[in-house]
């Protein structure tokens, strides 16, 4: 008798997606038009479809989202985010790169589950009153390895480089 | 929500009531996932789903709205003032504005021949540094020359507030509408403490109104009506309004209904501004005080077109030989309609059609029109005044009804005719009803005639209305035998003999005080909130005490006497010996009677409280 495998089985979204020849896709704001929607002939050829973002891009995109979100802000879901302006508070020190880094941990692979964290390098300079905050992650679902988000955490917040 | 059934555009009429933010954005993702065109709404940190929160938090937010708006489009559910004023507006209703503190006085006068004589209106008199103005002219008759006498007075009422003029120029148009603006206070309508910026207001039901021909300058008085579709087409009368702004609309008519104003004639309105609860009045606050008259360049103009000539006229020159005091101390600030009342009153109003015919028209008109001065109202018709009432006399031992000074003073005031086969109109006043917590206190005549002009109008024309005074019934604590009838002593000895005797729990900390106190208070939270023809409900009452924390028992002694629970003594006051009864049970009032408690506040003396 043969083994079904439901759970490697492919969303019906995921397969059409691929079809399509993407697996992930979202809206890339400030919504402008820049596509075309669909190529027929003797169509206008001016883009009349929303900008997008696919695949790698929508999820960094994402993740930056997260990270660049404070709990509270977003209107239906107060808990997407990460509070790491509330660090901005406290002196830099190796204690408080050490808390921020374990909170990036806990939640960052929680809000953001097609992601998979690999190494997140926290370096406080207090001369600067900054951290660098450096976050090595994978895409397994797109087969990408080894990515890595770098970004500051100052008075100006969460900026990436 | 179940969006099973929302497929495709196929979507119930009402589905739109159904969605809110978190059902809104559940359906927006099931249909993109049906589309397959975006994948990422079904990710929190996607920018799709930002984008979808933010749908559908607007929409729920203009759901919110709608629903509020068809909310406060009907009667029932209606909760900002402005669409209720606008709502009952629809069936005539107007609301009531603030009104004025209102004072009784009395008048002596001396160095003046015996005649008739009259203190204009809009004269003032200075209450401790408030004014305090008459809006109708006084008229009084001196019987003996020189000497001072206390006259009687044709109107007895001080409305707390200087008079104000507001001049106007008509343009003539049909139904002109003026509005006098109250820039004292702000936004009175919608709260329901003032703040302090409400020091003063316009007092509601204050205005006269006076209109100057622009062809001929003469003045004339108008007077305010309920509807200008009820007037004629000469009728110089005007339609008053509390509107949802919180001024007052005054509006003419068209020379169908009501005259219509003509191009350029003077609208000049008169009306009380009042200093607010500062300037409330204490009992004899005036003593032999003196009246200021009133000038002012139009009022001198207006008073030649409404004084005669042969009129004796208080004026500058003899104002002093007329002395005004006060007895009693001013009724309280009556505060505009809320949105409840309005709702409770305009149903009632709108049944009665500005018509007395049954018993509830006239309590519903009278309690609402007159609430600044009743505190309950109760009708009686003739089968109730002979078989109830009259019959009250005769069974206490009077010969006739009329030997009682108060129904005979109700008959002489009122009914031109007989002493029955009239509407009987009992009041009992909102100022100390009881006077010193000891004795009944009533209408005065100027206040009693006021409902009385109201009436005559909307009632019917075979019948009078007799303005009359309740029977009192006071209260207190009694325990004793049924002999009281024939010793004017024995009552006393019960009233002042018998007390409550409240077992209390050792163990509860409360204090001895404290719990006299508070049974205090229930007595008077009970008593205030009685009506005419109520009932003393004994085992209630008893109830509230025995919810005081530690009371376990009451008994009321007097002596060796020991009556389980509450046992009172009733009695009138005026009939001591002919009317009292113990009374353990409840004790139902007619609707002509009015029960108080016989010294409230000297309760806690009567209190005694064992620990057990």
């Amino acid at each position: 008798m043969a083994i079904r495998l439901d759970n490697l089985k492919q969303s019906t979204t995921e397969v059409n997606s691929l079809e399509n020849g993407y697996l992930y896709k979202d809206i890339d704001l400030d919504l402008s038009f820049d596509r075309y929607a669909k190529k027929e002939l003797y169509s206008k050829s001016e883009p009349n479809d929303l900008s997008e973002l696919q695949d790698g891009s929508a999820i960094l995109n994402s993740v930056k989202n997260i990270l660049t979100t404070t709990p509270g802000q977003k209107l239906l879901n107060p808990t997407i985010g990460l509070d790491l302006r509330s660090y901005l508070f406290e002196s830099v020190s190796n204690t408080i790169s050490y808390f921020i880094g374990l909170d990036i941990y806990n939640s960052l692979g929680v809000q953001e589950p097609r992601v998979n964290l690999n190494e997140i390098t926290i370096e406080g300079i207090p001369d600067e009153n900054l951290y660098r905050i450096a976050i090595g992650f994978s895409i397994p679902n797109l087969d990408i390895y080894n990515l890595s988000l770098n970004a500051t955490l100052n008075k100006e917040g969460y900026v990436v480089v | 929500m179940s969006l099973e059934n929302f497929t495709d555009y196929k979507l119930p009429k009402n589905a739109y009531l159904s969605f809110d933010a978190t059902s809104l954005k559940s359906l927006i993702i099931d249909r993109l996932n049906e589309n397959e065109t975006f994948t990422d709404q079904n990710f929190e940190g996607s920018n799709f789903s930002a984008f979808i929160d933010v749908v559908s938090y607007m929409y729920h937010v203009l759901l919110f709205q709608l629903n509020t708006t068809s909310n406060e489009s009907t009667f029932n559910t209606a909760t900002i003032y402005d669409n209720m004023s606008k709502l009952v507006s629809n069936i005539g209703y107007k609301p009531q504005g603030d009104q004025t503190s209102l004072l009784n006085f009395n008048l002596a006068a001396r160095n003046l021949n015996a005649n008739v004589y009259t203190v204009p209106r809009f004269s003032s008199v200075d209450v401790n540094g408030f004014t305090y103005s008459t809006l109708d002219d006084i008229t009084f008759q001196k019987v003996t020359n020189t000497i001072l006498e206390t006259v009687a007075v044709s109107n007895n009422n001080l409305y707390q507030g200087a008079i104000t003029e507001a001049t106007f120029s008509s343009i003539g148009e049909p139904y002109e509408t003026i509005t006098l603006v109250d820039t004292f206070t702000t936004q009175q309508v919608v709260k329901v403490t003032r703040t302090v910026n409400d020091q003063q207001f316009i007092s509601d039901n204050s205005f006269r109104v006076f209109v100057q021909d622009a062809d001929t300058s003469v003045w004339t008085e108008w007077s305010e009506t309920v509807s200008l579709f009820l007037e004629s087409p000469t009728a110089t009368s005007y339609e008053k309004k509390f509107n949802e702004g919180g001024n007052y609309d005054f509006r003419f008519g068209n020379n169908n209904n009501g005259r219509q104003l003509n191009a350029n004639d003077t609208v000049l309105i008169f009306y009380i501004t009042s200093n607010n609860e500062v300037a409330l009045a204490s009992p004899n606050a005036i003593t032999s005080s003196t009246f200021n008259l009133y000038t002012s360049p139009a009022f001198n103009e207006i008073s030649n077109y409404i004084y005669n000539a042969d009129l004796n006229l208080i004026n500058t020159s003899n104002k002093d030989t007329v002395l005004i005091s006060n007895q009693f101390q001013s009724t309280p600030i009556k505060l505009a309609e809320t949105v409840d009342q309005i709702r409770d009153n305009a149903p009632k109003i709108f049944s009665t059609q500005n018509r007395l015919v049954s018993k509830t028209d006239y309590e519903t008109q009278i309690n609402r029109n007159f609430n600044n001065i009743t505190k309950d109202v109760k009708v009686l018709d003739n089968n109730d005044y002979t078989g109830q009432y009259l019959r009250y006399f005769n069974r206490i031992g009077l010969d006739r009804p009329n030997d009682d000074g108060r129904v005979l003073l109700g008959q002489v005031g009122f009914s031109a005719s007989t002493n029955f086969n009239n509407v009987y109109v009992y009041t009992v006043p909102s100022n100390q009803p009881v006077i010193n917590e000891q004795l009944p206190n009533f209408l005065n005549p100027a206040q009693k005639q006021i409902i009385s002009n109201f009436c005559i109008d909307k009632k019917d024309v075979t019948h009078n209305v007799v303005i009359a005074d309740p029977i009192f019934k006071a209260i207190s604590f009694g325990v004793g035998s049924s002999a009281i009838q024939t010793d004017p002593d024995t009552l006393d000895d019960i009233v002042n003999n018998s007390f409550i005797r409240l077992s209390v729990d050792q163990n509860i900390a409360a204090s001895s005080s404290s719990i006299r106190t508070k049974v205090l208070n229930i007595f008077k939270k009970y008593f205030d909130l009685i009506q005419l023809g109520g009932v003393v409900e004994t085992g209630n009452i008893s109830r509230d005490i025995l919810n005081i924390d530690g009371v376990i028992n009451i008994d009321t002694v007097n002596g060796d006497n020991v009556t389980p629970n509450l046992s009172f003594i009733v009695w009138n006051p005026d009939y001591r010996l002919e009317d009292n009864l113990i009374q353990t049970q409840e004790y139902n009032l007619e609707d002509y009677e009015f029960a108080y408690f016989y010294e409230i506040s000297n309760i806690t003396s009567k209190i005694a409280i064992q620990r057990l």
